[in-house]
């Protein structure tokens, strides 16, 4: 200030000079990080702010907010309908289904024939009892052919 | 109970139909269910009935159809199984069929033997494939594309032998078992030790044809072989009749015969056609997907996968 009569100023000092210089420096650079810290306490805070108010949601989205935690019910506009899943596929549709219960080897197959005597007697094809009867190791009876036809 | 498995046969599909129910009492009863589901099929699904619903269907090919129910759930058939074997088993090989020689009845083509006849000449057509089929359920409607012939024989019968196991045991209440043409299809309880059924080339075989007994229980089982429905042709070693539907010729044997176990006769029908046109690739799907296969090779050799039991059969 003109007139000023502190002692020290009208000499100019060097030394008090840097003093005082270095003393500024410093203070801008604690303003500085001051104001960098509070931008990012600001920031996080509206962010939280931000998010609380509107969960789930994105930018460019146009869907409604939707309540944490909460599946949104189907909608019935067009725009959301094409967007759902296909129906649930039959059991059939997902493959060829195994049976309940894989085929054995017939038990007691290779018995002696006093065994087959107690088999469930079968009505017999006229075509193949004959050799049915005839062949001394035969096992019991089988009705049903599964070939080529 | 009467305790006793009783069996009846009568011609069906170009085949043999076999009826057994695990109480002999109701076996007239079975078999007049099984009869009844064999005429609805033959008169909906034939190919060589000029009257059968599926003749008019290939007639209009090119139209939308009304269809029936029964025909319907035929080509919804034959389309699944061909969405499952990514077009191995295709119902559009009608017109390829009918190329190589096949367009009767086997018994009217099979009269073509060597010594009688010349052998036939045959072109090969290409399989216009199963996408250009459309099915409607709701419309209740089928439109096939132009120039399109269907042929549902591979699963058709394999469906009506399901059905008439169904329709058999719900109305006698016995156990039955249903095969035509040597696919067969179990419902309701079986005997007390099971099905006892003969795996073998051919479904008309004895007994004692090579081959492999084995026990039934549940679903069905179905056997494709290449060894039946040959007929000559001027090609080398003739013609058969499992087509490889990406070629429209008939599928290089690599299994003579493929037996199939599954949840239904069905779906055994479409596992073992597949298999046959799939070659050496069968043995893996097959595995994949846990149905107890018998695939018997050329030279005689017998495989045995997924469960299905390899003691007591005859080939090495």
């Amino acid at each position: 200030m003109i007139g000023d009569k502190r002692p020290g100023l009208g000499r100019r000092d060097p030394a008090l000079a840097k003093l005082h210089r270095d003393a500024a420096i410093s203070r801008v650079g604690n303003t500085r990080k001051l104001v960098a810290v509070g931008a990012a306490g600001l920031t996080a805070g509206l962010a939280w702010l931000a998010a609380s108010a509107a969960p789930g949601r994105t930018i460019g989205t146009t869907g409604q907010a939707r309540s944490s935690g909460v599946t949104p019910a189907p909608s019935s506009s067009s725009s959301v309908s094409s967007q759902q899943l296909p129906p649930l596929a039959s059991p059939g549709d997902l493959g060829l289904q195994s049976p309940g219960q894989a085929p054995s080897a017939p038990t007691g197959q290779s018995q002696a024939p006093a065994d087959q005597s107690q088999a469930a007697p079968v009505t017999p094809d006229p075509s193949q009892a004959a050799p049915a009867q005839s062949a001394p190791q035969a096992a019991a009876p089988a009705p049903v052919v599964s070939g080529g036809s | 109970m009467s305790g006793s498995v009783a069996t009846d046969r009568f011609a069906a599909f170009g085949g043999t139909a076999v009826i057994a129910a695990a109480e002999s009492a109701a076996l007239p009863g079975a078999r007049a269910q099984v009869q009844r589901t064999v005429s609805e099929f033959d008169r909906t699904c034939s190919r060589f009935r000029e009257d059968s619903e599926l003749m008019e269907l290939n007639a209009a090919a090119g139209s939308t159809v009304a269809a029936s129910p029964l025909l319907l759930d035929a080509v919804d058939a034959a389309l699944r199984a061909a969405r499952l074997t990514d077009g191995d088993v295709d119902p559009t090989i009608g017109e390829a069929l009918i190329a190589l020689g096949y367009d009767r009845d086997f018994a009217s083509v099979g009269a073509r033997s060597p010594g009688t006849v010349a052998p036939s000449r045959v072109s090969f057509a290409a399989v216009p494939g199963w996408r250009t089929v459309h099915l409607d359920r709701e419309a209740g409607t089928i439109r096939i594309g132009r120039g399109v012939r269907l042929d549902l024989g591979a699963t058709a019968k394999a469906l009506a032998a399901d059905r008439a196991a169904a329709a058999a045991h719900a109305a006698v209440g016995s156990g039955v078992l249903v095969s035509f043409g040597g696919d067969m299809a179990v419902a309701g309880d079986p005997p007390a030790e099971g099905w006892s059924v003969r795996v073998t080339d051919d479904h008309r075989s004895p007994i004692e044809a090579p081959g492999q007994s084995i026990t039934l229980r549940t679903g069905g089982l179905a056997t494709s072989s290449t060894t039946v429905r040959r007929w000559p042709t001027v090609e080398p070693g003739g013609a058969h009749h499992l087509l490889d539907p990406s070629t429209g010729r008939p599928a290089p044997v690599v299994w003579r015969t493929v037996s199939v176990a599954a949840g239904s006769c069905l779906d055994a029908n479409i596992a073992s056609t597949a298999s046959i046109v799939r070659g050496e690739r069968a043995v893996e799907w097959l595995t994949s997907l846990g149905l107890p296969s018998r695939l018997v090779a050329v030279d005689g050799t017998a495989r045995h996968l997924a469960g299905w039991p390899s003691e007591g059969d005859d080939l090495p």
